[in-house]
């Protein structure tokens, strides 16, 4: 059947007006033949391998955005977790593989390279720990590189160990870099139940099943579900607005999906996975605040708002599954609160608060992301906030993840900027009373028995 | 007729048949990569279908379809066309379109068919 004019009016008006766009083509890049015991030599590996597989990426992915009519906004390299990369060099400063793996992402013209990263769910190895202890150094002396820390699974429990460092390491990466607000912390993200096919940043990184990586496609489109939702009026029950939603979840994903092939065809690698997320922007109308807003909440964050998360989350999934069948990643909604002009707003007006986002990430991916804290937030109540988001996925099978910036010499209610997709709010509240005793326990949250499913 | 024979008179024409189908399937794959969406909108006046097939002339374009109206003054249309025979890259027919548009003060966006059909057949 021919497609007919109003069809292709649909489609230019949600590229042009509604702003959808391939949020990253992301490719994976297989690292653990760049071991060694001389970390100079690791680095100079994987600089590399990445300076010559992904040495097309770029220039294909503009030239496929530019004749399929859809932006394509990032182009990102994800690699093989560093801490299995390093385990061999005899030094326990990995900052010289950060340095370089950023240069080769600087040198190719790609946005972000994820990989930085350990999975430390159980316990941590030597490698996995001097990872970790890496990160604030190697964050600060880069500008695209991403880092993930694994501290959680269903099957395994929480490494509470690992979640205290990880209060500390934030902090720290936050007073490195504490001109920029701490901006180091939102290229770093703590996990539970980590994907090993996430094409989104900060989280990305290719895990061990997943061969030489190929190609993995983001797609985004808050602005093309709100207008429909808009769109629909004020009348209409929810079975209705969710099964419209779940039509724009398809067409978006369909496009998403014919994008990422021809990209990988052009580069002569598998195509790997589409990730349904609705990932939004600090654009004005980019943004998952609004459509939850147009299904009828005054602000978001007032009551209702995990019910009306939880109908956006699965009508998402189902239009995007039907769409194809390489779903994978983090496929659900986004909630991170400075790349979304409304979740920014909400907050800084009060609306929005930190336990409401954590409710929220009970029915959404992914987690308490990019969540502005006061600088003197302490390590033991980060460590806390990261214990309940680990909790909230342990139990519920599900990912989450934390990606928090306390931001150095910064009180409630003060602005921070990043810049970019990263985007930029207000300092908010965080509860004052101390858990520090809870974390300085350490050990282990055993699995829980939903962690049995054999 | 021998019984024998019957059967590989039957199954020779299932063979061809799907042989047919599939060298259907085939030239409808090629077709789709080369055909592609031209939309024209702006503020209706003479000479703007001229302009834009004159272009597609120039370079070879085959025009397939076309689909015109008025909307309250403005102008839109929207055109099929298989670029096969077209002497220069697509990206360079692209261009020219985009630039003939911003110097007639027309929106012109071109993209190939398939994100349409992509988008809109399951």
């Amino acid at each position: 059947m021919a497609i007919s004019s109003e069809e292709i009016f649909e489609t230019l008006g949600m590229i042009h007006a509604q702003r959808l766009d391939i949020r990253t083509v992301t490719m994976g890049v297989d690292l653990h033949d760049c071991a060694g015991s001389d970390i100079r030599s690791v680095a100079r590996k994987a600089y590399e391998k990445v300076m010559r597989s992904a040495e097309k990426l770029v220039p294909t992915a503009e030239a496929v955005a530019r004749e399929y009519g859809i932006p394509i906004v990032n182009k990102r390299v994800s690699v093989t977790p560093v801490a299995w990369v390093a385990a061999a060099c005899e030094t326990r400063d990995y900052s010289p593989i950060a340095r370089d793996l950023d240069r080769a992402a600087r040198e190719l013209g790609i946005d972000f390279i994820g990989g930085f990263s350990a999975l430390v769910q159980k316990d941590m190895t030597p490698a996995g720990e001097a990872l970790i202890r890496s990160i604030p150094c190697a964050l600060a002396e880069t500008s695209r590189l991403c880092s993930s820390v694994n501290v959680g699974t269903t099957k395994a429990g929480i490494n509470m160990n690992a979640v205290a460092l990880m209060g500390q390491i934030i902090k720290e990466a936050a007073d490195l870099t504490a001109e920029s607000g701490g901006s180091a912390c939102a290229r770093l993200v703590v996990f539970c139940n980590a994907v090993e096919d996430n094409p989104f940043m900060a989280g990305a990184f290719l895990g061990a099943g997943e061969g030489d990586g190929g190609l993995s496609v983001g797609i985004s489109g808050p602005g093309t579900i709100r207008a429909v939702v808009q769109a629909m009026g004020r009348d209409l029950d929810l079975q209705t607005v969710a099964e419209e939603i779940k039509r724009v979840a398809f067409k978006i994903t369909r496009a998403g999906e014919l994008v990422g092939r021809k990209c990988a065809a052009r580069l002569g690698v598998p195509f790997n996975i589409i990730d349904l997320s609705l990932a939004p922007t600090p654009a004005p109308g980019d943004s998952v605040a609004d459509i939850l807003e147009a299904l009828g909440l005054d602000r978001v964050g007032c009551p209702g708002t995990t019910a009306a998360l939880a109908l956006l989350n699965d009508a998402v999934k189902r239009g995007g599954a039907m769409a194809t069948s390489h779903a994978g990643g983090m496929s659900g909604a986004f909630i991170p609160v400075s790349e979304d002009a409304t979740m920014a707003r909400r907050a800084a007006e009060g609306a929005l608060t930190i336990e409401k986002l954590e409710a929220m990430t009970a029915v959404c991916s992914v987690g308490l992301d990019m969540v502005i804290v006061p600088g003197d937030t302490t390590p033991e109540t980060i460590s806390g906030i990261i214990a309940d988001e680990a909790a909230i996925g342990m139990i519920n099978k599900k990912t989450t993840a934390v990606r928090l910036i306390p931001a150095p010499g910064k009180k409630v209610g003060d602005v921070v900027d990043f810049g970019g997709l990263l985007g930029g709010g207000a300092v908010m509240p965080v509860n004052p009373h101390s858990c520090a005793i809870f974390i300085r326990r350490g050990g282990r949250i055993p699995a829980p028995l939903q962690g049995l499913s054999n | 007729m021998t019984k024998k024979s019957k059967t590989d008179n039957v199954q020779g024409t299932i063979r061809l048949m799907a042989a047919q189908a599939r060298s259907i399937a085939d030239s409808r794959r090629i077709s789709a990569e080369s055909r592609v969406v031209i939309a024209v909108i702006g503020r209706d006046k003479a000479g703007i279908m001229a302009g834009v097939t004159a272009i597609l002339a120039k370079r070879n374009a085959n025009i397939l379809d076309v689909n015109q109206t008025i909307m309250s003054d403005l102008f839109t249309m929207v055109m099929l066309v298989d670029i096969k025979g077209i002497h220069v890259p697509f990206s360079d027919l692209k261009t020219e379109l985009e630039e003939h548009g911003r110097q007639s003060d027309l929106s012109i966006i071109v993209q190939h068919e398939e994100i349409f059909k992509a988008m809109h057949r399951v």
